[in-house]
């Protein structure tokens, strides 16, 4: 066998093995279809047709003392005018000690409905100035849901109603988590989103 | 044409790819099949785990005393510990008992609450499935929560002959789930924590619980925003025992100078609070289950609940025990509790839980089911 035949061969075997080592590694012949979560990119609530997003401005976690501004993107998906109504809750909770089981209810540290009408493809973007100051160690999170979803008795922000008991619609997407630990120089974002 | 050197390198590429996809494989093996998450009220009690922390000590003591001298001989309790200093003085204080404890020290943070570390899933081929979520929730702010996350990794080190650990697709407690012989009932919290997060929607969602847990899921709809077993539990034979705090209500003294349990914030007695324990009855009693309604007393902080459906029910041949909470200074409501339960044909053995109530659980909180003796289980000791 001549040098040139075994470097043929040689260059063959590896090409070769590198396919195929990548195609069977890269889709497994027995997928496992438990793995990690798949984390979705970017949470939206679908309303009416319209999909909303919500991001902080800039991108920027805010921390503990920050009076957080949000930024709400809404894009109409339909081929006809569409109007949704909806509303974003701004919660906190933290462990009530170390020894605890679970963290604190949350607390509705912030609320405001939202009712938007757009052309057929149109987006509109509306920065939203909670105007709340961010209180340190809790994790923060940020919830958008259908407005008037179904109202439970007595569950008012009526003057004098103190439990500010925060109940979800099944259809509530969160749209951001992050903590303000104060030890750390910057709020820690908790999803990736 | 290729050239037969050209062919012979493919076959010897495609021989020593495989070779090198499958040397990879093996260092990430397809995980055992596993079986039905654990009913929690079938079966007698074979293999549980319960979390022991020294700085916990106040919060545990008593239950864990109580508990675990109630246990019979045959029952094994794993008691994952930071250290074997740990588990020495969990010995010391518990005392003489039956059932054999082992340790499993790990050697980083955790917290005293086992049930919420993991799901088992039944054992297939002899091997138990311990399921657990891809973080727990605020372990970036509570160092002993993120300790939490390498529980069930610690536990199948541990049995490695027979327990495999397994990260789920989606975020949960283990206490988020309620467990029969034929359903899940999921808290609503579980929805919350993942639509749009792992899963489009609500209907995907049920349809990957349904895969991953191999039984019938009921999502509720409304619920108090807590762990299942803090407002309900299947006792079996198409019965869901639910919490009812207006039954609760007649048992709080009318003088403040009657010693009763303290409540944070008070008790919850409010309509939004009994509208959401009543949904979960309304919505069992839809599913086609038998409810009975037992007293609770949730307080105000939405957290600390006198409850007793956070038991653990162990079945021996035709007999049903419950190991069941009770509270210091509540006599009266303990009682009307217990007669509840006797009605249902259990046995009680009380459990002290005055000391975690305040720390948001009891007795079904801080212990974990990992194996039952049934039908499967005597098929996993024959595989053995």
């Amino acid at each position: 066998m001549k040098t040139k035949d075994l470097a043929t061969m040689g260059s063959a075997a590896l090409v070769t093995a590198s396919l195929t080592a990548a195609a069977l590694l890269i889709h497994p012949l027995h997928a496992d279809n438990d793995t990690a979560a798949k984390e979705v990119a970017q949470p939206k609530l679908v309303a009416n047709g319209i999909e909303f997003t919500l991001v902080p401005k800039d991108n920027r976690v805010p921390q503990a003392g920050d009076e957080p501004e949000l930024v709400l993107t809404a894009l109409n998906t339909g081929s006809t005018t569409a109007e949704a109504s909806i509303e974003i809750i701004m919660t906190a909770s933290s462990p009530a000690s170390m020894l605890s089981r679970i963290p604190t209810r949350p607390e509705k540290l912030w609320q405001h409905p939202c009712s938007l009408t757009l052309k057929a493809n149109e987006t509109k973007t509306i920065l939203l100035a909670t105007g709340i100051r961010l209180p340190p160690d809790q994790i923060i999170q940020v919830t958008m849901q259908p407005a008037k979803p179904e109202a439970l008795p007595g569950v008012t922000d009526a003057p004098g109603e103190v439990r500010n008991l925060v109940v979800f619609d099944p259809t509530a997407v969160v749209a951001q988590m992050w903590s303000t630990m104060a030890r750390q120089q910057e709020g820690t974002l908790v999803t990736a989103r | 044409m290729p050239r037969w050197q050209t062919l012979t390198g493919i076959a010897i590429g495609l021989a020593i790819g495989s070779f090198i996809a499958g040397l990879a494989g093996a260092r990430h093996p397809k995980p055992p099949p596993a079986g039905p998450i654990l009913s929690e009220c079938s079966g007698h009690f074979r293999e549980l785990v319960i979390h022991y922390e020294p700085s916990a000590r106040e919060v545990v003591e008593s239950t864990y005393s109580q508990f675990l001298t109630a246990l019979e001989s045959d029952v094994t309790v794993y008691v994952v510990c930071p250290t074997h200093a740990a588990f020495d003085e969990l010995l010391n204080f518990v005392g003489p008992v039956r059932c054999r404890l082992k340790p499993i020290a790990v050697n980083h943070d955790m917290t005293v609450w086992s049930r919420d570390r993991w799901i088992a899933l039944g054992p297939e081929n002899g091997i138990t499935t311990l399921l657990h979520s891809p973080a727990e929730a605020s372990a970036e702010i509570w160092p002993a929560r993120a300790g939490d996350e390498r529980i069930s990794g610690d536990i199948a080190r541990a049995l490695s002959a027979a327990v495999v650990a397994r990260c789920a697709a989606f975020y949960f407690d283990g206490g988020d789930f309620l467990v029969d012989d034929e359903t899940v009932f999921v808290a609503p919290r579980v929805l919350h924590r993942n639509i749009q997060r792992t899963t489009p929607d609500k209907e995907h969602f049920i349809t990957d619980l349904e895969r991953t847990l191999n039984r019938r899921v009921v999502l509720l709809d409304q619920a108090p925003n807590h762990h299942a077993a803090m407002f309900m539990v299947s006792v079996g034979n198409n019965t869901m025992l639910v919490g009812d705090p207006s039954l609760g209500r007649a048992f709080l003294p009318t003088s403040a100078s009657v010693p009763f349990p303290e409540l944070a914030g008070g008790p919850d007695f409010s309509k939004e609070t009994q509208h959401l324990f009543d949904a979960v009855a309304r919505q069992c009693a839809d599913t086609g289950y038998r409810v009975v309604r037992i007293p609770t007393i949730p307080a105000a902080d939405g957290r600390s609940y006198l409850t007793y459906v956070n038991c653990l029910i162990d079945r021996q041949g035709s007999r049903r025990f419950v190991y069941l909470p009770f509270y210091q200074n509540a006599d009266a409501l303990n009682a009307a509790a217990r007669a509840i339960w006797e009605e249902l044909g259990f046995e009680v053995r009380p459990v002290d839980c005055t000391s975690t109530y305040r720390q948001f659980g009891a007795l079904h909180c801080l212990v974990n089911v990992l194996s039952r003796s049934t039908n499967d289980l005597a098929k996993r000791s024959a595989g053995n």
